[in-house]
């Protein structure tokens, strides 16, 4: 691919690293914006900072007094597709939800109840129902008897979530070695591997969706006027 | 001062515009100054006041302002709050809004005035209008790039509306800016590292966000806001209260004047904003109100407890949705190095406590409450020409979480308001029923409380398949601005869609195209003669607006002040005749002066004269 601007052929996607004009890039893998390999583990912060790097290269703001209009224009189109591709990889588990999809298991994010919650997953709905109920009733008293509940289940939630964290370790080692010895092309992975990762992938998906339903349903309901 | 503007012009730089609920300041950079387009005119700020006669007339700015009280039915006040007002509240709200409004149009608020139905965003742009024409006589160059600061609260098609309104008022570049991220730009120093919480709280909005500084990039973390926690409403509170007290009071006895309750509500409402600040200063504060017949005006003073209850909701409402802010990103309360509050209410002490307390830290006292939104714009507006290389860039998170009802109504987030802008995402949809040609989507939005209808996306004209077959693909894609743009095309045939965005409040998709392809095209004339005709319409409505002060309010004037005004209107109306453009400027200015003290007892004074 050439540069648009000064037809030097790039070696960067997003940005030409000779004459510094954005490129107006299409459909691309998110780690080939950033010019990294696919691997799962990262530093804190280490694709924050290639990101940000690139944003202070590509961003329109840069290019929005730029006499050639086509220049904004390249400029936005990269500034998104940076963007995208941040949001694809900015955490663990999209990186995994990225990588699995790309292998071929678009749906591999089906919510599943973890293995250590599968005993409580109907008292959970129905402690989370009767507080969402009493919130949406502005009923005080009510959604006070839940909460004990509630506290007592996201212990459980949280013991989950850390078996799943430990989980999501080794599947993310084993990627990243394979990763490491594949060179240019995606790593070929054992049946066993992508079993178990398509699995973590749900069960991770089912705990943000819970996760997120007992922090709401832990903030105290507005009373309502009698 | 004008020299120098003249001596160097440059026509392409973007001017900084805060945008405000009461009044709209507008500053140049000159180097590393500031300059504000007011002092060149004489004044601060541009009050946001529209008055629209019925034949044809229009005031705007001081001048509608100073006398609303005569014409309250004809002004409208706070254009920017009717973006994103709900047509049925405003409705309700009887004499605190005296304006028709056309019940024909839930989702675009329209009003009848100045003889026809004009939308919320027409008056916008009419007043955006005066706003840029008045910075083109203050600098005497075309303005049509400004940085305009908007509410964290204005949803993606809020954003859309302002812009287009923008563009209406003869804006060709518009660059937003989040009035907290303008708070904090302001306020950020050469070498600040850290992390802030900042918080916006005006007569109109509430806003508040998470914003990461370095010497070399402002990261906004995350921001939220609310559009029914502004100021105004407990200023309505008060004048309401203090009214129907009043009412009360004075029943019975003869007392004149509520015949022309719209004329008394907009009085009091000019005197609740100085009120609620004395109440939160000094912790009292009386009213009064001399009605015609009335030997004695009635008073009523309120105490402090009266202003809590009326910020209690306002409170509690801000503290969760910083509470939400925090909880979202996985910090504690008081993860912050710094807290910064600008906007009116943020004066108020109680607010200051509360934000503090919710921020989990002592808020700074170096931030000017009703300067830093401008001054942020100003730094946007500097990087954008590229006049500041020093400058960090600033990247913007998303105005909301937008999100998807699915099956069974349960709505997933698609883009989390952590992204940054622009964003784009595609979700591919399908039909469950034969040869079903249309398909309908719900939108929804997540400021951190819940979930909020945003916008119904029609598909229409989806090729007659199978159940299940065809292959809808919707791009949803965020400008840099946060303003939404939805398209989407059949992939397995390759056909394109027809479709439709019909948001909760504003324009559809549809409409917004059509009032873009009616945009004012390039001005024919040259920028000297526009401006000489600018100059000349306002002249002429200044000079009409005196003689009907005079006609209406015979005795407000001075013998002294008579003179004066009449002889410096007579030097108005020669120079208009021939003059070049400096000496009508210079003509109008003097007799503005003149006028000035008579205009300012106009607004104190036409509620009496006016029942007399």
């Amino acid at each position: 691919m050439k540069c648009w601007n000064c037809s030097n052929p790039l070696d960067e996607l997003l940005v030409c690293s000779r004459c510094g004009m954005p490129q107006s890039v299409g459909v691309l893998g998110p780690f080939d914006a950033f010019g990294l390999p696919p691997k799962l583990r990262w530093e804190e912060g280490e694709l924050l900072s290639a990101y940000e790097t690139l944003a202070r290269r590509c961003h329109p703001d840069l290019f929005r007094a730029h006499r050639d209009s086509r220049v904004l224009t390249a400029s936005q189109t990269a500034m998104r597709a940076l963007n995208d591709a941040y949001r694809t990889v900015r955490d663990p588990e999209s990186r995994l939800r990225y990588v699995l999809s790309a292998l071929g298991h678009a749906h591999a994010s089906t919510r599943t109840v973890p293995e250590g919650l599968q005993d409580s997953v109907q008292i959970l709905d129905r402690v989370l129902t009767a507080a969402e109920k009493a919130q949406a009733a502005g009923d005080r008293a009510a959604w006070e008897t839940e909460q004990d509940h509630l506290a007592s289940l996201q212990v459980k939630v949280e013991n989950a979530r850390d078996r799943s964290n430990q989980m999501l370790r080794r599947i993310a080692e084993e990627w990243d070695r394979a990763v490491a010895t594949a060179g240019e092309e995606w790593p070929d992975m054992s049946d066993d591997w992508v079993d178990q990762a398509v699995r973590l992938a749900g069960e991770r998906a089912y705990l943000s969706a819970v996760e997120t339903r007992i922090g709401e349903a832990r903030r105290k309901p507005v009373e309502t006027p009698a | 001062m004008p020299a120098t503007l003249r001596s160097n012009p440059n026509d392409e730089s973007f001017v900084a515009i805060d945008f405000g609920t009461r009044a709209t300041r507008v500053a140049l950079a000159r180097g590393a100054n500031l300059v504000r387009v007011g002092e060149l005119l004489g004044e601060q700020e541009i009050p946001a006041a529209l008055a629209l006669a019925a034949d044809g007339g229009m005031l705007a700015g001081s001048e509608a302002f100073q006398q609303q009280a005569l014409f309250p039915r004809e002004t409208v006040l706070a254009p920017k709050l009717l973006l994103t007002s709900d047509p049925a509240e405003l409705g309700g709200r009887g004499d605190f809004f005296p304006h028709e409004i056309d019940a024909d149009a839930p989702q675009l608020l329209r009003l009848q005035i100045g003889g026809r139905l004009r939308s919320a965003i027409e008056l916008a742009g009419l007043y955006l209008s005066h706003v840029r024409r008045t910075a083109e006589i203050g600098l005497e160059r075309p303005v049509e790039s400004a940085v305009l600061t908007v509410p964290v609260a204005f949803t993606p098609f809020d954003r859309q509306a302002l812009r287009l309104a923008a563009r209406l008022a003869g804006f060709r570049r518009v660059r937003m800016i989040d009035e907290t991220t303008a708070v904090a730009l302001a306020w950020i120093g050469s070498g600040f590292r850290g992390r802030l919480g900042v918080c916006s709280w005006g007569a109109g909005y509430f806003g508040v966000s998470l914003v990461e500084a370095s010497p070399e990039l402002v990261r906004v973390v995350a921001a939220t806001g609310d559009a029914r926690l502004g100021g105004e409403q407990i200023e309505r509170a008060l004048a309401s209260d203090f009214l129907a007290r009043a009412e009360e009071a004075l029943r019975g006895t003869g007392a004149k004047g509520f015949e022309h309750r719209t004329h008394v509500a907009r009085h009091l409402l000019g005197l609740a904003p100085g009120a609620l600040q004395e109440l939160g200063a000094k912790g009292k504060t009386q009213l009064r109100l001399h009605l015609p017949g009335e030997k004695t005006p009635f008073r009523h003073v309120y105490e402090r407890a009266a202003l809590d209850a009326w910020l209690a909701p306002a409170l509690e409402r801000a503290e969760e949705m910083i509470a939400a802010l925090y909880g979202d990103l996985g910090l504690l309360r008081g993860d912050v190095d710094g807290v910064l509050l600008a906007g009116g209410m943020t004066r108020i002490p109680q607010v200051r406590a509360a934000l503090g307390q919710a921020f989990g830290r002592e808020p700074s006292d170096a931030v000017d409450p009703g300067e830093a939104a401008l001054r942020g714009a100003l730094h946007r507006a500097r990087f954008l020409d590229r006049s500041d290389e020093e400058a960090p860039l600033t990247l913007d998170a998303l105005p909301l979480t937008l999100g998807l009802e699915g099956q069974g109504g349960i709505v997933t987030p698609l883009l989390r308001r952590t992204e940054m802008l622009p964003a784009s995402v595609v979700e591919l949809f399908t039909t469950y029923l034969e040869k079903q040609t249309e398909v309908g989507v719900q939108l929804f939005g997540h400021r951190g409380l819940g979930w909020e209808k945003l916008a119904r996306i029609e598909l229409a004209k989806i090729p007659g398949m199978k159940e299940g077959e065809p292959q809808l693909e919707i791009r949803f894609a965020f400008d840099e601005d946060g303003a939404l743009q939805v398209s989407g095309q059949e992939t397995s045939r390759g056909r394109p869609l027809g479709l439709d965005v019909r948001p909760e409040r504003g324009l559809t998709a549809k409409q917004l195209a059509a009032a873009e392809k009616e945009l004012p095209g390039e001005p024919e004339d040259g920028f000297q003669d526009r401006l000489r005709d600018e100059l000349g319409v306002r002249a002429r409505v200044q000079l009409t607006t005196l003689r009907e002060v005079m006609r209406k309010l015979p005795g407000i004037m001075t013998r002294d002040e008579k003179q004066l005004i009449a002889a410096k209107s007579q030097e108005l109306v020669e120079v208009l005749e021939g003059g070049d453009t400096l000496e009508m400027q210079t003509c109008s200015k003097e007799l503005s002066e003149a006028a000035h003290p008579v205009l300012l007892r106009v607004y104190d004074k036409s509620l009496e004269a006016l029942l007399r």
